[in-house]
């Protein structure tokens, strides 16, 4: 697998951010459209994945920075500035995603692997070809993983989205879902368990 | 029959699918090669299902060491299961790559976001 492509947060140097922390606390109007121009962008990404849609995302982008400003202050460094701020616009758009409502709870259950009481599969898995797994991803491919994303239940796709888009460890994903650590996971792998069903017939066929 | 067969027919003898003559010559290996019997003992510990529950544990390197030897010995013995690891492999890799490298959108603040966050802090 190729390098992910370097993006403008991976070049802020150690040094580039404690001048522009220093700028953010003086309260320097510069250093806060510098700060929304460096990390803006993957954190717009971020709540694209989890909203849908622009305008949610942006409107979450905006809470999310405010809040930032608010607490540039007590922000320790003990992590980096891009994933201290990456970690506040999830919060801000999980924080959108409720306010539009609770939806009703949607079943997963169809789209896991079902077993026989001996505990065998009731179909056997098939093998998937490699040619989907590259840096060439055909755009067919593409296409049908992001579709299958979309179709998971909501609670289902936050949660895959959080811990294997994202990045969130365990423990983070746990608490941003309010659930514990364990149930957290087990979200994560029945998502991953149903979006394998949805990709499935799509990656059988690339079997040489 | 030797172990790289046994290793072939194990499937079909955890599924019942071998002749009666098929599995006399697995269970007679079996009891004579103490490496085939320590692969096919461990194996049985763990059925599909089982595995399938403890797959996130394992792709985030969170087995104990013997669940993890009782897994990869059921993987061995079961190219159905190691099938569906690979599988789950690629589907979490493929859901990193579409989401990460191919966004459709630039990763740009438009600029007039950027002003209205600017003014929105004013104003706070």
């Amino acid at each position: 697998m190729d390098p992910a492509p370097t993006s403008k947060v991976d070049e802020v140097l150690e040094a580039d951010e404690a001048r522009l922390l220093e700028g953010l606390r003086a309260g320097d109007e510069a250093s806060f459209e510098e700060l929304i121009r460096l990390f803006g962008g993957r954190m717009l990404a971020a709540g694209r994945r989890i909203l849908g849609n622009e305008e949610d995302a942006q409107d979450a982008l905006q809470e999310a920075f405010l809040s930032a400003f608010r607490k540039i202050d007590s922000f320790a460094g003990q992590a980096k500035l891009g994933t201290w701020l990456h970690r506040v616009a999830i919060n801000a758009a999980l924080m959108k995603l409720r306010s539009r409502g609770r939806r009703r709870e949607q079943q997963i259950e169809d789209l896991l692997p079902k077993f026989t009481p001996g505990g065998h599969f009731e179909e056997t898995p098939g093998r998937w070809g490699e040619a989907a797994d590259g840096p060439a991803l055909r755009h067919e491919v593409q296409e049908v993983v992001r579709a299958g994303i979309e179709r998971l239940p909501e609670n289902y796709r936050i949660a895959l989205t959080l811990r294997d888009i994202e990045e969130l460890s365990n423990d983070e994903l746990a608490e941003q879902l309010g659930v514990t650590v364990n149930a957290a996971k087990i979200r994560v792998h029945r998502a991953r368990m149903a979006l394998k069903e949805l990709l499935d017939p799509v990656m059988r066929e690339m079997n040489p | 029959m030797n172990c790289e067969q046994l290793r072939a027919a194990a499937y079909g003898y955890f599924e019942g699918l071998l002749s009666e003559t098929q599995r006399a010559e697995f269970e007679a290996h079996h009891a004579a090669c103490p490496p085939c019997d320590e692969r096919v003992t461990a194996a049985k510990q763990l059925n599909c299902q089982q595995f399938s529950e403890f797959l996130a544990s394992y792709f985030d390197g969170d087995l104990a060491v013997d669940r993890k030897a009782i897994f990869e010995r059921h993987i061995e013995l079961c190219p159905p299961c190691g099938d569906y690891l690979k599988a789950y492999e690629q589907t979490v890799h493929l859901g990193r790559e579409v989401c990460c490298e191919g966004e459709a959108l630039p990763q740009e603040v438009p600029d007039q976001l950027v002003q209205a966050i600017l003014e929105a802090r004013k104003r706070e």
